[in-house]
């Protein structure tokens, strides 16, 4: 009896466990689950939607309802910009949040300043960008 | 009178031989059952000495039902508790993640410029210069 009471907590804690595993089929929300208002502001997404996993499915609920607030110039880019960020890799998401995030420390002025930054570094010389950016060394050798 | 002297006495009496008159025999035939009905039984071995400390702590917590709630009750409310942790750290971070990510959508440099390396180290580079 007191064995199988025992038995029965371990078996909550590893089914509780278990259920935080990442599954994406079967996941809510469906597409048809969402507002109009939210597959409209989604719309770019529909097509890679059921792939999702619920975490990402609710962050983009998350973004579909800050959207709303945001400025038109904003909404545009966001429109522009999702399908993008949603085919990268999850490595390159990491590393994009990242760089984000190291860039964001700069004070707020200089921050104004990034967009230029972005276009000077764009005019440069093609083998003046290779120079920043040096092949990486092969990460891992082949067994 | 030291140690040594009292005890040599009691022998000295008890070589002449006790005599109890057979009230004081009873009495004391009684008093040594008392004693050995209340001793505890001598420990063999580790796994019975084991089986009497488990035996002893059931009887602390007043018996099998007693040890389940005292144990189950805290190693359920950990559980649950380490379940709110958990489940806080993660909405913890997938508040973070999309805060993060409505910038970079949003944000005036486009995607790619955090993609690149070599935009990232041109940044450092001007850092460094000014």
């Amino acid at each position: 009896m007191r064995r199988a009471l025992l038995v029965l907590a371990l078996c909550v804690a590893a089914g509780a466990a278990g259920a935080q595993l990442p599954k994406s089929k079967g996941a809510r929300p469906l597409w048809a689950e969402l507002t109009v208002e939210q597959q409209h502001t989604l719309a770019p997404l529909k097509a890679d939607w059921e792939s999702l996993q619920p975490e990402r499915r609710r962050k983009w609920i998350g973004i579909a309802k800050r959207y709303p607030k945001m400025k038109p110039q904003e909404q545009e880019r966001v429109q522009r910009r999702m399908q993008v960020w949603a085919k990268l890799t999850p490595e390159q998401r990491r590393q994009a949040r990242e760089n984000y995030k190291r860039i964001a420390k700069v004070p707020p002025g200089e921050r104004g300043k990034l967009g230029e930054q972005w276009a000077e570094y764009q005019a440069l010389p093609p083998n003046e960008r290779q120079n920043l950016a040096p092949p990486q060394a092969p990460a891992k050798k082949k067994k | 009178m030291n140690e040594y002297q009292f005890g040599d006495k009691i022998r000295h009496i008890l070589n002449q031989g006790l005599s109890l008159d057979s009230r004081k025999a009873a009495r004391l035939q009684a008093a040594r059952e008392l004693a050995l009905a209340r001793k505890r039984p001598e420990p063999v071995g580790v796994l019975a000495s084991a089986g009497v400390w488990a035996g002893n702590m059931v009887g602390d917590f007043g018996g099998w039902t007693g040890l389940s709630l005292r144990l189950l009750v805290p190693i359920a409310m950990l559980l649950i508790g380490l379940g709110a942790i958990y489940t806080w750290q993660q909405n913890q971070r997938a508040a973070e993640v999309e805060e993060i990510d409505t910038q970079l959508l949003t944000g005036d440099l486009p995607i790619d410029a955090y993609l690149d390396r070599g935009f990232q180290n041109y940044l450092k580079t001007r850092a460094a210069e000014e």
